[in-house]
């Protein structure tokens, strides 16, 4: 809340003041720089500091003290380091860093220190978070039951989200992960979910391009997006998911949903054991350091769903990772995969055939699974992995075009119409009933007798005209109730027998 | 023996320099001094002797006028 004051009584507080002003001699602790080298700077003095404790040098430059050894202080600088010379006394803060938050931030951009980046001005913040706050203990947490749609049929149907879940995005570079990301943001459009989007060591004009769509699909007005780009020092890229995570968390604790995608953990990895050989900490396996799979095990366990009687509020993480050639049993990679609930593994071979979103739905999985479902798409979404696991394994043979006997000529047939089904633009997100319906036409082997690539065509046509005609009311009694009944589903097939009977003619 | 840094708005002076360091002598015996010259203190001195600073510079009296003032507005 602000009060307006005139100048008349500044003036006078001032008069009043200065009258009545000591001067005294300011004694504090304070340290003083030895050496200054690539954004590390060497401390002698600064006796107490603490560990993570901000640290100033000169009005403009900040650093974290990381190292602590009896006679020195390692401190990593948080701002360009032409400023700084050996001599330069340091001044400990006696504090930890913390970061703005509260709903001025919506649609903005910021820096991991709260800085805006978006060119539109300062904003008032509603409070400020330790960018380093402990995650939600083992009695504050409630189980994860309540489905967060990302709007892509293959994720929603077969490898679901909870809200409250880590779910790991990971594939090679131009796999499409971003657009998963962004997707599921634009998808939670009037589901009043908060979007965080955190950009680590990415090029500016991709950052750029991100904000660009997402308000060109009208998803800036509940997503924050939190940046740091390449060219910025390795310290602020370190610290900008655990920043971006307090913004989200303030949401959390106050009762509502939020979702943070952390794009990418690789560079992330990488700004750390930059930081982490700078100072001269001990390099093990690939040169990281040993706490490298801390950096990421401490940030993914502040994503959770809280119980009711911590505000019921959840934060569903989606990090991505990017792996070398598909490998993904390398160091980053494989130590993601065991701190997050699933994977959705994006395959450059699909994406270049053609299958987009490029998800293979067999290496991804999803531990939260039905548990986070509606029961119309777990009635629908039955034996369909399987159907595709079949599909690939009898594809080796369609290239033969040898004879092959009527069963596998059917899995070949049901596999290809389904693996057309699941092709998606992106930003065309699909409601949960149309996927239900769309998923009850496929499970009953209607579509047999067309080729499969007018599997799409037909399904959404059907759909529109089935939203407007007659039957309405059950599509509007599904999206209500979340349930699809079985007389429902009995409707829905004769009216699609009728509607395909009408269009082979 | 310590190092101290003695940080002052302008050059200082050698009769300047002697003086001051006579009178630490008192506190720290031998000592190895180091001068900076910076601007932005605006007036007065610092010294800091390795592990306390002692801050008489211009800027922070202001510092210190400020937050006076502003607390004594919001009252």
């Amino acid at each position: 809340m602000t009060k307006n004051y005139n100048s008349s009584e500044i003036i006078k507080a001032i008069l009043e003041e200065a009258a009545t002003f000591k001067r005294e001699t300011d004694v504090r602790p304070a340290g003083r720089v030895i050496s200054s080298c690539d954004g590390v700077v060497m401390i002698e003095g600064l006796m107490d500091v603490k560990n993570g404790e901000l640290v100033r040098i000169s009005d403009e430059s900040y650093a974290i003290a990381l190292n602590l050894e009896t006679e020195v202080t390692g401190a990593i600088l948080l701002s360009a380091s032409n400023e700084i010379s050996p001599g330069d006394i340091v001044y400990p803060t006696g504090e930890t860093i913390k970061v703005p938050s509260g709903d001025n931030l919506l649609g903005r951009v910021i820096d991991p220190l709260g800085q805006p980046l978006d060119g539109k001005g300062p904003f008032r913040a509603s409070s400020y978070r330790d960018i380093e706050s402990p995650a939600p203990t083992i009695f504050d947490r409630a189980k994860v039951a309540e489905p967060l749609y990302t709007g892509i049929k293959a994720i929603d149907v077969m490898i679901p989200i909870g809200k409250g879940q880590r779910e790991l995005i990971i594939g090679d570079r131009q796999t499409g992960k971003t657009a998963i990301a962004l997707d599921t943001i634009v998808n939670q459009k009037g589901k009043d979910v908060i979007c965080v989007y955190v950009a680590i060591g990415q090029k500016t004009s991709s950052v750029a391009r991100v904000v660009k769509d997402l308000t060109k699909q009208g998803a800036m007005d509940y997503t924050i997006v939190v940046s740091s780009t390449a060219g910025q020092p390795a310290p602020l890229q370190y610290l900008t998911p655990y920043s971006a995570t307090a913004v989200a968390e303030d949401f959390m604790y106050r009762g509502k949903d939020v979702l943070i995608i952390y794009d990418d953990l690789s560079k992330h990895a990488v700004a750390y054991r930059t930081i982490s050989l700078l100072l001269k900490r001990p390099s093990g396996r690939e040169a990281y350091p040993g706490d490298i799979f801390y950096i990421h095990s401490r940030l993914l366990e502040r994503s959770a769903k809280l119980s009711d009687e911590k505000g019921g509020g959840s934060l569903t993480a989606l990090p991505i990772v990017e792996t070398q050639d598909g490998d993904i049993s390398a160091y980053i990679p494989t130590n993601v995969i065991s701190i997050t609930d699933g994977q959705i593994y994006l395959e450059t071979e699909l994406f270049n055939s053609g299958m987009r979103p490029a998800i293979n739905v067999g290496l991804s999985v999803s531990r939260v699974g039905g548990a986070a479902q509606s029961k119309a798409i777990k009635k629908v979404s039955g034996k369909i992995r399987l159907n595709l696991a079949q599909y690939r394994e009898m594809l080796i043979f369609a290239r033969f075009d040898a004879d092959l006997d009527d069963a596998t000529k059917e899995v070949l047939k049901h596999g290809a119409i389904l693996t057309e089904a699941l092709k998606q633009k992106q930003f065309s997100p699909v409601s949960m009933t149309d996927m239900a319906i769309e998923f009850l036409i496929l499970q009953n082997n209607l579509l047999d007798n067309f080729p499969a690539k007018n599997t799409q065509n037909i399904i959404t046509n059907f759909i529109q005209l089935y939203k407007n005609k007659g039957l309405s009311q059950i599509y509007d009694h599904i999206t209500v109730t979340k349930e699809l009944s079985d007389k429902d589903a009995a409707k829905i097939l004769d009216e699609f027998k009728e509607y395909i009977s009408k269009i082979k003619n | 023996m310590n190092t101290l840094t003695i940080t002052t708005s302008r050059e200082l002076s050698p009769e300047k320099k002697f003086d001051i360091e006579t009178k630490l002598q008192r506190k720290y015996g031998y000592f190895k001094a180091i001068y900076r010259v910076d601007q932005t203190i605006l007036g007065g001195i610092i010294i800091f002797d390795g592990q306390t600073a002692y801050d008489g510079s211009l800027k922070t009296q202001l510092a210190k006028l400020r937050d006076r003032v502003v607390d004594k507005i919001q009252q």
